[in-house]
């Protein structure tokens, strides 16, 4: 064990807490970062993970592959939080709304005939 | 973000910037104040799943964890990387001296071209989004009002620019390049927008959208010119990757802070909810057009009912 | 610079730079661009069909630079196949744009949702036009993952152009459902190519991929793309987020969007990892079943015409999983395995493919038609679709002849599709999989008509009929007849499918 693969472990262990988050938490603030720190996680695996034949030459395409993962990462936060924000504002609740799946809520109950 | 930064925005005569434009049925112009908006981002946790599922998640991804752990162990020192000699080979014909952005910008420019498209396509994403009132910006003619401010502002900004201008040059031969001198850039911009200083447009103003787009754009019209010259995409011929290199990072370091700049502004704004949306049906008039009958175009008419 | 290089830049590059050029903001941009990016996407697909017909697989070292070190566009059979139809639909669906929104001149963009759609519908569509086309020619594993970003949040971008609480809501739920997908991807990526050390997919097929690590990798890669293609039990996003979203857009995400995830998926099982583990392509047939049979029931139990052809694709998707199982060599089948043809089994790979081509014409021909009676009527409850029809008989015509060719009744695609995958389960004693074909086509049979019965009813709807463009009427009918007839011209599409095959790098 090296401690390069501490580095490896944390990544791991980062994404799998942020899946977590992801799929248990109902706010979704908590959810659109979680998505951002999965991502973390995987850069952090990115990093330390690859092989490495000596120290002084660190493989370039991970780095890379972290440089333009951060940018994709941002850009997906920043809509991911935009449409939060309108799921807010539009219904009044930060949490999603759970669809019944088995049948249409009756679309027009208790509406006058047209 | 406190109230008063909202009240200074276009309207400046409502505060609280909640009400709607008078008699308009279609979507508000003005927008919510984030003051407004926080109480309803307070979570206790009661929404979220049951603890037992919870905790069964849990249990589910800890062994998938500890395998992956496990599977990587050493994996550093394992194998024998392939990647990193044909870098040191090839890395003398690509223009630069730092291996990152030779695999940045030439063996794989095509994924940089793609990324900056990730920017714009949030971006316009953003846009597509209902907006709200723009919330920063000092009214015009107004000075900014805070010595302290001023004099962080009169040593960060210019420091900020020239420190962006020598990395974006400096990415050919160390860390540094193209994203990170936009990131800069963006961080100056930001602080200028919060601070009042820099107006944001009103919505997608052209020039934003000429210089956003310009990053993409300029990629994509050097990868096609050079097409008939050396056969491939994107492949520089000899002896203008250099200089082709250069000129693209410093078109992207300014698509990047604009774009950066841009999404930060636009996020925020939230819209007011306009109630009649709540009746419209949701399948039959998804653009709610029954509340605000759009002008049919005279040319387009169809079947006469 | 030969013919592969100039139709793959076309087809990548025309539809990115068109979607610059409609953000111009003015109404004569949106159609310039919409019109650029059909021009590129078409003249590319077809082009390339050519090339590759007559010269095989042909590949673009983009950057002048072969992988691994760069990155490569590789066009094959399949790639072909889907740029075709997507360019096929995107044009129909970019025709159809025009008239849906209205004319930009007339709206404001900023205060009017209408006009805010308007504005930012063909930007949007066109970036995801172009991220489509590159991950059809993507030969490169990271270089997926990018292009599948842009993919994803443009796509949920069209879901939220639609301005009821139900879309945005909707649409979120798809963003976070695609982007938790593409950091599993991501991960996968990330620990395949610290297993292997290279990106690119020829090098991945050749090398040794049995280790725990590169399982991992695929599960991991098949987990974030089943939910992008909403494969069952991760499909509960599609039909809010599907039925929700304008007309044009419905029609983009379930005919050529989801067919991208399901691409990736395809090369990964097939082409990188040699078809993977028995029991993994038994458990992605069994989701397609259930898919088929879950989608199809439910479809049956809707009330909103939007939702029951949002169903109606989770159904559909279903089958093109059931081609996982029907592939492998020898033919698995729940009743034990028996013999299958050596080798892959060309009946299910042109007949898998051939329905996700008939699916994409059929439902977008089905949105169209359907975005047309709400357009008429502003209304989508089935019971008030009612004369409507009679009053629309184009469009009427057009949800008929797509829903009858996902029902499989010749000569369409779609019964060609079916056809050949029932065979090939014959051949393979896998009579699982022909009950389930076989039910899955009576249940659409059932649902297709379930919503004809109510459009056909006499008893004429009151209140505002708004009339209809015709260039609208007509983009759904085409489609609708591609879709029908495409069957008789499948000839083609099987020699085309044929070269590359399942494993272009074996």
């Amino acid at each position: 064990m090296t401690s390069l693969d501490l580095y490896t472990w944390a990544g791991v262990a980062v994404f799998l807490l942020a899946l977590h988050a992801v799929v248990t938490r109902a706010h979704l603030i908590w959810k659109v970062l979680a998505i951002n720190l999965m991502g973390t996680g995987v850069f952090l695996v990115l990093l330390a993970a690859p092989a490495r034949r000596d120290p002084l030459m660190a493989d370039p395409l991970p780095q890379g592959m972290v440089l333009t993962g951060i940018v994709v990462a941002v850009a997906a936060t920043a809509l991911a939080l935009g449409m939060a924000l309108r799921v807010v504002a539009r219904t009044g609740s930060p949490f999603l709304t759970v669809e019944t799946e088995t049948a249409d809520p009756d679309p027009d109950a208790p509406e006058a005939p047209s | 973000m406190t109230p008063s930064t909202s009240s200074s925005g276009d309207n400046g005569a409502d505060p609280s910037g909640a009400s709607s434009t008078p008699g308009s049925s279609g979507t508000a112009a003005t927008g919510v104040d984030a003051a407004d908006v926080r109480p309803l981002l307070e979570d206790d946790g009661s929404r979220d799943d049951p603890a037992l599922l919870k905790w069964l998640l849990g249990l589910l991804l800890l062994p998938m964890g500890l395998a992956l752990a496990l599977g990587l162990r050493g994996a550093a020192d394992s194998r024998d990387p392939r990647i990193p000699d044909l870098v040191a080979e090839f890395l003398p014909e690509t223009g630069v001296s730092n291996p990152v952005t030779g695999v940045l910008l030439n063996f794989r420019g095509y994924d940089t071209l793609l990324e900056v498209a990730v920017l714009v396509a949030a971006m316009v994403a953003v846009w597509s989004l209902d907006r709200g009132e723009r919330l920063f910006g000092l009214p015009r003619g107004r000075d900014l009002d805070e010595p302290v401010l001023t004099a962080i502002l009169r040593l960060a900004v210019p420091t900020a620019f020239l420190t962006a201008v020598y990395l974006t040059w400096l990415g050919s031969s160390e860390p540094a390049g193209a994203f990170q001198a936009g990131a800069l850039l963006a961080g100056a911009g930001v602080l200028l927008t919060v601070a009042g200083v820099l107006r944001p447009p009103t919505a997608a103003a052209l020039p934003v959208r000429v210089i956003a787009a310009g990053g993409v754009a300029g990629f994509v019209v050097v990868g096609i010119s050079v097409l008939p010259f050396t056969g491939a995409f994107l492949a520089y011929p000899e002896g203008w990757a250099y200089p082709l290199i250069l000129g693209l990072e410093a078109a992207l370091a300014v698509a990047v802070a604009v774009i950066l700049v841009e999404l930060f502004v636009d996020v925020p704004s939230i819209p007011v909810h306009d109630p009649a949306l709540d009746a419209v049906d949701p399948y039959g008039d998804p653009l709610g057009r029954a509340l605000a009958p759009d002008p049919v175009p005279p040319e387009d008419e169809g079947e006469a009912s | 610079m030969t013919g592969a290089e100039l139709w793959t830049t076309a087809v990548v590059f025309g539809p990115l730079l068109a979607s610059l050029v409609a953000l111009g903001g003015r109404a004569w941009t949106l159609r310039a661009g919409l019109a650029l990016g059909s021009a590129t996407a078409l003249a590319g697909s077809f082009g390339l069909w050519v090339e590759v017909t007559r010269e095989g697989p042909v590949r673009h070292l983009l950057g002048g630079w072969g992988a691994p070190l760069g990155i490569e566009l590789w066009a094959d059979g399949f790639s072909v196949v889907m740029l075709a139809v997507t360019a096929v639909v995107g044009a129909a669906v970019s025709l159809y744009s025009t008239s849906y929104f209205g004319d930009l001149s007339q709206l404001d963009a900023e205060k009017s949702p209408a006009g805010r759609a308007a504005r930012y519908f063909a930007p949007l569509w066109l970036l995801l036009w172009s991220a489509l086309n590159g991950i059809y020619l993507s030969a490169d594993l990271f270089n997926l993952y990018v292009t599948l970003e842009i993919l994803g949040l443009a796509a949920a971008a069209l879901v939220t152009l639609a301005v009821t609480p139900k879309a945005t809501v909707a649409g979120m739920r798809y963003l976070i459902v695609s982007l938790v997908g593409s950091m599993l991807f991501l991960l996968g990526v990330a620990l395949l190519y610290t297993e292997v050390g290279t990106l690119s997919l020829e090098e991945l097929a050749a090398a040794d991929l049995s280790g725990s690590m590169a399982t991992s990798s695929l599960a991991l890669m098949t987990v974030g793309m089943a939910a992008k293609t909403a494969l069952f039990p991760l499909h509960g996003w599609l039909p809010p987020a599907h039925a929700g979203a304008p007309a044009p857009a419905s029609a983009l995400l379930s005919a050529v969007v989801v067919k991208g995830s399901f691409f990736i998926l395809v090369r990964l099982w097939f082409a990188v990892y040699g078809g993977g583990s028995d029991g993994g392509l038994l458990l992605m047939g069994g989701l397609g079943a259930a898919a088929i049979l879950w989608g199809s029931v439910l479809a049956l139990r809707q009330r909103s015409l939007k939702r029951v052809i949002a169903y109606s694709t989770v159904a559909q998707l279903g089958y093109l999983f059931i081609m996982f199982p029907l592939l492998a060599p020898e033919g698995l089948s729940l009743a034990g395995s028996g013999e299958g043809s050596a080798g892959w089994s060309n009946d299910a790979w042109t007949g898998g493919i051939l329905l996700a081509l008939s699916h994409a014409l059929a439902k977008a021909a089905m949105f169209m038609a359907a975005g047309n009676m709400t357009y008429a009527v502003a209304k989508d409850a089935l019971r008030d679709i009612s004369g409507v029809a009679h009053r629309l008989p184009m469009s009427f015509l057009a949800f008929g002849l797509g829903g009858l060719s996902l029902a499989g009744l010749p000569p369409s695609a779609g019964f060609v599709g079916k056809w050949l995958l029932l065979r090939e389960a014959l051949a393979a004693r896998g009579w699982f999989w022909v009950a389930v074909i076989t039910a899955g086509g009576l249940l659409t049979i059932a649902y297709v008509l379930m919503v004809l019965r109510h459009a056909l009813d006499r008893e004429a709807s009151s209140g505002e009929f708004r009339p209809v463009p015709k260039r609208m009427e007509w983009a759904a009918l085409l489609l609708a007849l591609a879709a029908a007839t495409l069957g008789v011209r499948a000839t083609e599409t099987f020699q085309i499918l044929l070269q590359g095959g399942v494993q272009p790098w074996s």
